[in-house]
């Protein structure tokens, strides 16, 4: 057991096995490949880019602390965006219990800081998803764009998974409204 | 067909992985009802613009830096010490069960005597230790390989030293030392034992 049951029963990444060992540059290998998809994800569920870059920064240093646990039976990618979820859900939870910050996060010029406003067409969408309501949008980016089911979103999310698909077609009908205005 | 199971197919409607008869059935419930109208439209209209949005998008800054500055290998306080305290612990089980062999009294040595010796001592550690090993196995994931490797390591020189004292007093049964060298013995591991699952919930 150990450290050998856990390496043998992954695919064989060895950068992931040397990060996985406590190599702080393998690790950044991971870092620098994943960090797009990342902070996509942040930005789209938190609405801002400041908050975005915090969590990237959190979802990173938990990911790093977590290694060890993950066994590669789901794909790396796939064990890092649960993680990111998790870490971004769970700071809402506790954030909005702190205070109400979260209020602020419906102002869609707040999301285009982290945007190239030269992508037009994706921009229009990308700005009315900031202009959902934090339920919505939520689900909204987890079923839609991250493709995650209404299950995964529920347990994730911890709501009913009837909540999460009432909660995306709300989203759907409020982002068409806006666009075809 | 209602406006739920609707719901449910419109996805695949849209994505056209939908069997034809399913297709069918659900474009007739939508032909006579205006909400799953106003949802399938949503739904196609929102899947290509959705499917061309930035999978990545770069953070405005570097982030490394402050990532890489945050990534210290957690130490474990306190498994230097546990660690050093086993060796020890072996360390002293040998030498000292060997001299209090010597002058142990022939007469007060029978088997039966021995095993019941060293069930009393034994008493409760052993239900503790199973118990809080069953706990440990639970939380396994969250501690780091080399954390676990160090309580695996530490767990088996504390089961030596238990092991040859137990073997000592079950041969001088009516020796006192060795009674609270196979007490001390079993108070390590449930030690480390303890320690070990605190580190796993606080992880
Ligand atoms: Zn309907």
């Amino acid at each position: 057991m150990g450290v050998h049951e856990i390496a043998s029963g992954m695919n064989a990444d060895p950068g992931l096995l040397a990060a996985q060992a406590g190599d702080p540059d393998a690790f950044g290998t991971l870092y620098h490949a994943h960090v797009g998809r990342i902070f996509a994800l942040c930005l789209r569920l938190a609405g801002d880019s400041r908050r975005a870059e915090e969590l990237t920064q959190d979802v990173f240093v938990r990911a790093w602390e977590r290694l060890s646990s993950f066994r590669g039976e789901s794909a790396f990618t796939t064990w890092l965006h649960r993680l990111a979820v998790n870490v971004v859900l769970t700071d809402r939870r506790t954030a909005w219990r702190r205070s109400r910050r979260f209020e602020l996060t419906d102002d869609p010029a707040a999301f285009e800081r982290g945007v190239d406003r030269s992508e037009g067409v994706e921009l229009d969408l990308e700005a009315a998803i900031s202009r959902l309501p934090e339920g919505a949008r939520t689900v909204f980016v987890l079923h839609d764009v991250e493709g995650f089911t209404h299950d995964e979103i529920a347990d994730m999310a911890r709501i009913a998974a009837g909540t999460s698909r009432a909660q995306l077609f709300r989203a759907r009908r409020l982002l068409r409204g806006w666009l075809e205005r | 067909m209602t406006c739920e199971s609707a719901r449910n197919l419109i996805d695949s409607y849209v994505a056209g992985t939908l069997a034809a008869r399913d297709a069918l059935a659900l474009e007739e419930h939508v032909a006579v009802c205006a909400e799953c109208t106003i949802d399938l439209a949503a739904a196609g209209s929102l899947a290509g613009p959705v499917r061309a949005l930035p999978r990545r998008m770069d953070p405005p800054g570097d982030l490394w830096p402050a990532v890489r500055q945050r990534l210290v290998r957690k130490r474990t306080p306190g498994w230097g010490a546990l660690a050093a305290a086993a060796v020890l612990l072996i360390a002293l089980t040998s030498v000292v069960t060997a001299l209090l062999l010597d002058r142990r009294d022939a007469t007060t040595a029978s088997l039966a005597s021995g095993a019941a010796a060293v069930r009393m001592v034994e008493a409760g550690y052993v239900e503790q230790a199973l118990e809080l090993e069953a706990a440990l196995e639970q939380g396994r994931e969250r501690l780091a390989p080399e954390t676990i490797t160090i309580v695996e390591r530490n767990l088996d020189v504390i089961a030596k030293a238990i092991a040859e004292s137990r073997a000592a007093l079950e041969q001088d049964p009516a020796n006192q030392d060795l009674r609270i060298l196979l007490r001390t013995g079993h108070e390590q591991r449930v030690a480390l034992l303890e320690q070990a699952v605190r580190l796993s919930r606080e992880l």
